[in-house]
């Protein structure tokens, strides 16, 4: 009898002590699954957009996230403590600096990028996901007819080395908004100016893209804006610093089209969850910026005497008077 | 001798300084009274306005003219609350689903409501490229919006009939509604929530685009924007009803409005019947 008792007690006392241990152990097995652990590597923070994407990315995820801002210099990384890629559950790059770094000591983890120019030269991981800096042809298009309705014929130059392609899929894109597109082709930015003079009788505006053999340099962009000025003809190009890029000379770009920096960040945000959820086949790999940053170069509209849609100004982050 | 000159001087100096007081004390006076100024408050929910320095130098030159009133815009709803419950006396010019908010911790009273396309009123819309999610809703994240994650899930839930997933769905916050469309389009996004007045819009510039997107639905009608006031501002309703009435055509451009009229007591029992 003494002996039933006592080991009903041990037994008592064996259950007991179980039951703490897996009341204690559960919670962390339940929350070893929850709190994303992501890993955030700037390439330079203290860059206005980069800093602009980092905090609206920030403000959308759930989790852990470890920050590592490069400040424009790789080796911070390879000299700092390094994350065991186990550790990591997705890795978010801005910049290509980051995008590198993440590509060497990350290359199985899952890695979204953003802020990165021209991402197709990165040569991008199965596990490769972002928002890309180009932002829609359609988009643009939108808005040079929603601003100025008149407008039918638009010029661009473009070398076949870097928009061969480009220039095909934008001409399908204008044809879909009753825009006719007039295209130049161009071996180096040499020949801009002749090629422009050229197409001017022809076009009612030029879209100046980014090329780096249409613009080449300061002095080329300055001549083409000049040229165009002259004649009268508007220019629409996709950086904010084109509208007034001279404080003496009173030349620049009239619509400014492009890509909207914390929209970036809450998408790259919203991949980001999406991919730890488990979701992969869902998302789409490059994805093109969500939303757009719009400036108006009105002071130029009236200028030229341009007929422009005054319902539309209401759409522009910024109104240059 | 000496003491005259000191005399004297003394004398000089105090004259001086009245004279001085005497030619300030309008300036003072004017200024201590035209320091009044009531604010006009103004958030939409609806982030269409993407122009808000610009808003502001147009308004303020417009107020500027009465000495009466002085516009601030928010562009974030907790920073545009605080300043409503710290100062009780206000006009704020708001969007319906704010105004419900607000109206629920202060004492609100709407006085005009604006006007677009002839329309008071206006309704959001849900589309997408999937045509029939049916109670699938993940078949629609993101949803992408030019409103605010809290006004988005409110319209959401009255569309969708359902409160849990619309509080759970997954938003993608864009500046403008044919930001939200080009989304849908081009699968950033897989259903967009705009107003009826954005796909008219849409339709007109490119008709390819709209012929792709399918309504799922849609809210419930809402006013386009309210002026509103909290605290006893009576004396002041006359002028502002005059100054808001009579704003010029470029400030009612940029609030995306043709006009504005008072507000009739139908309206203000739809406004605040939930």
């Amino acid at each position: 009898m003494m002996l039933i008792k006592k080991n009903k007690k041990t037994g008592g006392l064996i259950v007991f002590v179980w039951f703490w241990f897996l009341l204690l152990l559960f919670p962390g097995i339940l929350s070893a699954k929850e709190g994303n652990k992501i890993l955030l590597i700037n390439s330079n923070a203290s860059v206005g957009k980069y800093k602009i994407v980092q905090k609206e990315f920030k403000k959308a995820v759930s989790g852990k996230i470890m920050e590592i801002d490069l400040q424009g210099n790789v080796k911070k990384f390879t000299k700092s403590k390094k994350m065991s890629p186990s550790d990591v559950d997705i890795v978010y790059c801005i910049g290509s600096k980051a995008y590198h770094l993440a590509k060497t000591y990350y290359k199985n983890n899952i890695i979204v990028f953003s802020s990165i120019i021209n991402w197709r030269r990165l040569g991008p991981t199965p596990k490769t996901y972002g928002v890309s800096n180009e932002l829609l042809t359609r988009m643009q298009f939108y808005m040079f007819r929603a601003v100025f309705p008149g407008i039918k014929k638009i010029g661009v130059m473009y070398s076949m080395k870097y928009n061969a392609e480009w220039f095909e899929k934008a001409n399908e894109q204008a044809s879909l908004l009753g825009i006719e597109l007039v295209g130049e082709q161009i071996r180096n930015n040499r020949q801009s100016i002749a090629k422009l003079k050229k197409m001017s009788p022809d076009i009612d505006a030029l879209w100046l893209i980014s090329d780096p053999l249409v613009i080449g340099n300061k002095k080329n962009l300055f001549n083409i804006l000049r040229e165009c000025d002259k004649r009268k003809k508007p220019v629409f190009s996709y950086h904010k610093a084109f509208a007034r890029p001279s404080k003496k000379e009173n030349i620049g770009a009239v619509l400014i089209v492009s890509a909207d920096n914390p929209t970036i960040g809450r998408q790259a945000a919203g991949i980001a969850m999406n991919l730890t959820a488990g979701n992969q086949n869902e998302e789409k790999k490059i994805q093109h910026p969500a939303g757009s940053h719009l400036t108006l170069n009105l002071k130029k509209v009236k200028a030229y005497g341009l007929a422009y849609e005054e319902k539309a100004l209401k759409l522009f982050n910024d109104i240059l008077q | 001798m000496q003491s005259q000159i000191l005399f004297r001087f003394k004398f000089v100096t105090h004259t001086l300084i009245v004279m001085i007081l005497f030619n300030l004390t309008p300036f003072l006076a004017s200024r201590s009274e035209g320091s009044e100024k009531y604010p006009i408050y103004f958030f939409s929910s609806e982030t269409n306005i993407n122009n808000f320095v610009s808003l502001k130098k147009e308004f303020d030159g417009y107020l500027s003219k009465s000495g009466y009133f002085e516009f601030q815009p928010f562009k974030d709803s907790d920073t545009f609350e605080r300043h409503v419950q710290k100062n009780k006396n206000c006009f704020m010019i708001l969007s319906n689903w704010c105004y419900r908010k607000i109206g629920r911790q202060n004492a609100v009273r709407p006085i005009m409501v604006g006007i677009r396309e002839g329309a008071k009123y206006q309704k959001r819309v849900l589309v997408s490229n999937e045509k029939n999610p049916g109670a699938d809703y993940g078949k629609l994240e993101p949803v992408a919006s030019s409103s605010n994650i809290e006004d988005t899930r409110s319209v959401l839930a009255d569309i969708l009939k359902n409160k849990h997933y619309a509080s759970s769905i997954r938003i993608l916050t864009v500046p403008k509604d044919v930001d939200a469309l080009m989304s849908v389009g081009f699968e950033m996004a897989k259903a967009a929530l705009v107003t009826e007045y954005s796909i008219n819009n849409l339709k007109m510039i490119d008709p390819v685009l709209h012929s792709g997107l399918n309504l799922l639905g849609e809210g419930e009608k809402s006013l386009v924007l309210i002026l509103a006031e909290t605290g006893n501002n009576e004396k002041h309703n006359e002028k502002i009803v005059k100054i808001i009435k009579n704003m010029p055509d470029h400030i009612k451009r940029m609030l995306d409005l043709d006009g504005w009229q008072v507000i009739k007591p139908a309206d203000i029992s739809i406004l605040e019947e939930k």
